[in-house]
């Protein structure tokens, strides 16, 4: 992949100084504090070794790497954290079940940058179809005649967005502060995809490094589940 | 670099305080539910993110992530099934989902 061929060779705005990029078609490099110039008919591979020894010589400017699953990973990122926002945040229930569907489809997007398609498809599944449909089952089922201000907040609003608000920084800081995390992250999460096959053989085969036993075991659970949400929700 | 560890670990924890958020601050138990679905999947997210950074390509620990995300998946569908009975249940019986209101277990 071109985009995360450059980045390594690329810093990308993390030393002091920086490097100056010129602007690249296919990885798009945004220069702050250079002018971008127009690219020339060169052979794509030609221009990158070019960028790297622009970005290795010239001692000015900040490159920012923009590469294409960078900006697929900030549109899902965005998506996500607005509508979690706003499922939290909305005063009718049933708004709020509809912005979790988008919550939980874009979630899958993310899985997919991740490299893991299988978790992606089983999450619009599980998730998007079958919880999302249960939880609105609900809603219909234990509906006020006012849907206006069906989804009130109790008086913790206040104590509940501090704790929430501190979790987050402590956990964003504890990320920034972990240097073994950090330099163990400065490759890009990449991998060879397709990984379906690798989940079905570590969840079925037989062997003493798979997971057989956890997997009949949720399946137990599942019908322990099933049997109780029956017992439980009948009319009698 | 964006797309790396970080970016995602950052997320899931974002994802994981709005959902706490949700979970604490809310009357009805359906957005209760909701919250706590929206935590379980920044969980995931985690998991996935941890499990696709391994660099080792040695006995496919990348999968580990993903298939423990399988089984939160499992565990999360269980429990919204469950929940959801019990939610039905005491609506019937009480005519709330005020989760201020339920208060038959407290003494």
């Amino acid at each position: 992949m071109p985009g995360l061929c450059l980045s390594d060779t690329i810093d990308g705005g993390s030393s002091p100084h920086g490097v100056l990029c010129d602007r690249i078609p296919p990885p798009y490099i945004h220069c702050r504090r250079a002018r971008p110039r127009r690219a020339p008919d060169l052979p794509h591979l030609a221009w990158l070794q070019r960028a790297r020894g622009f970005c290795q010589d010239v001692q000015k400017g900040i490159c920012v790497m923009l590469d294409l699953p960078s900006v697929v990973f900030i549109v899902f990122a965005a998506v996500l954290v607005g509508s979690a926002l706003a499922v939290v945040t909305l005063r009718n229930i049933v708004h709020a079940a509809l912005f979790l569907v988008l919550v939980f489809g874009a979630a899958a997007g993310i899985y997919v940058l991740l490299n893991a398609e299988f978790i992606a498809i089983v999450q619009i599944l599980v998730y998007a179809g079958a919880v999302t449909i249960l939880i609105l089952f609900a809603i219909m089922l234990t509906q006020n005649p006012n849907s206006r201000g069906s989804n009130p907040s109790n008086r913790q609003t206040l104590i509940a967005a501090l704790i929430a608000v501190a979790l987050c920084a402590g956990a964003v800081f504890a990320f920034a502060q972990n240097t073994s995390i950090t330099t163990a992250s400065q490759k890009a999460i990449s991998g060879p995809p397709g990984s379906v096959v690798g989940i079905g053989q570590l969840l079925y085969s037989p062997t003493s490094y798979s997971y057989v036993l956890p997997f009949e075991i949720a399946s137990v659970v599942l019908l322990v589940a099933i049997v109780g949400a029956i017992v439980i929700g009948r009319e009698d | 670099m964006l797309l790396s560890l970080n970016s995602f670990l950052i997320l899931g924890a974002v994802l994981f305080s709005i959902g706490l958020f949700g979970a604490l601050s809310k009357r009805n138990a359906v957005s209760v539910l909701m919250g706590i679905e929206i935590m379980l999947n920044a969980v995931n997210i985690t998991l996935v993110a941890f499990g696709s950074s391994v660099v080792n390509p040695q006995f496919s620990g990348r999968l580990t992530g993903q298939i423990f995300a399988v089984f939160i998946i499992t565990v999360a569908a269980a429990e919204a099934a469950v929940a959801l009975a019990m939610i039905i249940a005491i609506y019937r019986q009480r005519s709330t989902v005020d989760v201020g209101d339920i208060n038959m277990m407290k003494w």
